[in-house]
């Protein structure tokens, strides 16, 4: 019964990925940053992401909660959450710590020279960790999307293009999941 | 005699929690076990009962003092939260040991 408990906490988190609202936040993190590139704005994609993040929680109230509701997750599920989140910024941390390093550090070269590789496993395996501990299948296409548009940047196109049609590509998934969300779950009038 | 209880186990069965008891309160108590809380639209999706049938549950579960009810609004729209208490708590991990008891 125990594991029957788990499994059931797991369907519950889940339930609030199943609206699509952060893998059109997730294709708009993309968009942004290749959108920034692109148009050598470094500060767009700062502000992009941030209207992105607002927009996520209004959509939440707006589109999600009236039809499946509203659940308090336990604090253990939180910190496994939090968790992801700490290993991604971590991981970011270390790339600009190796980036503090002096001239003539060895790994700074050895990073520097690999660039588009680290930036393509750490985004890539961001987005698939966070597939991994939602247990969300899709996130690890998105990982792909990702970190292909992140590499091909190596031989073909621009890193900002790619990025910019990868978001594009995350976002209309997300498009699909969203609308495919609302036919399954109609809201049904209220009783409180 | 073959095919009779141990007294044991007749003990576990008339000590069991009637209130948690019935398909409609266990499946609520089981849904707020592994949350801190959820609203009434989550527990009638989650359940298949009808908002009648949901609330006199939950009240039900609200007089054994095994749920908070706990009415706010959000955008001037009435919002139900329902979570368990210390007490409810301990009652459904009882419930379950007991079960697991008599099933062994």
């Amino acid at each position: 019964m125990v594991d029957e408990l788990k499994i059931l906490e797991k369907r519950m988190a889940n339930r609030y990925m199943e609206d699509g609202i952060w893998d059109i936040y997730l294709g708009l993190m993309a968009f942004a940053f290749g959108f920034g590139i692109v148009l050598d704005i470094s500060y767009l994609a700062a502000i992009m992401v941030s209207v992105g993040f607002a927009f996520q929680s209004i959509a939440k109230n707006i589109i999600t909660f009236p039809r499946i509701g509203y659940i308090k997750l336990r604090k253990a599920k939180k910190r496994g959450m939090a968790a992801v989140l700490t290993g991604v910024l971590f991981l970011g941390m270390m790339i600009f710590l190796v980036f503090m390093l002096g001239d003539e550090n060895p790994v700074r070269y050895f990073v520097r020279d690999r660039m588009l590789f680290f930036i393509a496993v750490i985004w890539g395996g961001a987005i698939a960790l966070a597939g991994l501990s939602f247990h969300v299948r899709r996130y690890f296409a998105y990982a792909l999307i990702v970190f292909g548009a992140v590499m091909m940047s190596e031989w073909m196109g621009s890193l900002g293009l790619n990025l910019i049609g990868a978001g594009l590509l995350v976002m209309i998934a997300g498009l699909f999941v969203m609308m495919r969300f609302i036919r399954k779950y109609p809201i049904t009038p209220q009783q409180n | 005699m073959p095919g009779e209880k141990p007294d044991s186990q007749a003990f576990s069965l008339s000590d069991i929690d009637r209130v948690i008891h019935t398909p409609a309160r266990l499946l609520i108590m089981k849904i707020l076990y592994v949350l801190d809380g959820a609203d009434m639209v989550f527990l009638k999706a989650e359940t298949g009962l009808t908002w009648g049938n949901l609330s006199v549950q939950v009240k039900n579960l609200e007089q054994a003092g095994y749920v908070n009810i706990n009415k706010e609004f959000v955008e001037n729209k009435p919002h139900t939260v329902v979570s368990l208490t210390t007490q409810g708590r301990d009652a459904f991990s009882n419930y379950r040991a007991q079960l697991k008891d008599i099933l062994r």
